[in-house]
């Protein structure tokens, strides 16, 4: 029962910390962004970069590079042109969040490709590790998966006053 | 079913759920901001309430100071006529 309150008390204190003057949900998204935008980049600079496991889940659905690369880029400007709406205090509507889903369903996707390697004990283009291996090396990605939904969540919060419309 | 594939459905899923919860959530600060402007709205009526009530006590005393002075100058018209 202790423990439970302490943890209570801990949520409580995670949720009033504010180690900054300014929010930290637009850094992960840009992080986000950059990565995506970095993994267009690599992939149309040379295809084998879609044998990383984080990529391949794509080209299994896609079964095209142009079209992964495509659609790494429409996730991240969709992402960029929401920061960039909030940024500008233009089209103040809270449903703008919704064009962080793109960048959260690619990301999600990684993640459980990482997660899959892991469970499987292999990465996708067939070299074998053991889980401890391929789950280190997947976990970045997982967690950030997580930390941007977390930011897409806080992002139903205008930081401005609202012009009525959502 | 493929593993790619229930990966994809499920990324799908992740991302529906977390849609609904910023609806949710949006909805509830929709509800939260009303409640807010409400409040804002019933202090400033309060202000004003009371302001209109220190205007009527102002006017009820120069009712009163009036009301003094014409009892005085009625009086003091009787006192004339009397003579």
């Amino acid at each position: 029962m202790t423990f439970l309150k302490n943890i209570g008390q801990w949520a409580r204190l995670w949720e009033s910390v504010q180690i900054a003057k300014y929010s930290l949900g637009k850094y992960i998204i840009g992080f986000a962004c950059l990565l995506h935008i970095f993994w267009a980049a690599m992939l149309a600079i040379d295809q084998r970069a879609g044998n990383a496991t984080a990529l391949s889940i794509f080209f299994r659905i896609y079964n095209n590079r142009f079209w992964v690369v495509v659609w790494l880029l429409f996730v991240s400007v969709c992402a960029s042109i929401f920061i960039n709406f909030r940024a500008r205090k233009i089209f103040n509507l809270k449903a703008l969040s919704f064009l962080l889903l793109p960048q959260q369903i690619a990301l999600s996707c990684s993640a459980m490709a990482g997660i899959h390697a892991t469970i499987v004990q292999h990465y996708a283009d067939g070299v074998a590790r053991s889980w401890a291996h391929i789950g280190t090396d997947q976990l970045p990605v997982i967690l950030t998966a997580i930390l941007y939904t977390v930011a897409c969540l806080e992002t139903r919060r205008l930081p401005f006053k609202s012009n009525g419309t959502s | 079913m493929e593993p790619h594939s229930w990966i994809a459905i499920s990324s799908l899923l992740i991302s529906v759920i977390t849609a609904l919860f910023m609806i949710r959530g949006q909805k509830q600060d929709a509800k939260k901001d009303y409640a807010e402007e409400l409040e804002a709205r019933i202090a400033e009526l309060e202000r004003e309430i009371e302001r209109h009530e220190r205007r009527v006590e102002m006017l009820e005393s120069q009712v009163k100071l009036l009301t003094a002075e014409k009892i005085a100058l009625l009086a003091k018209l009787a006192g004339v006529d009397n003579r």
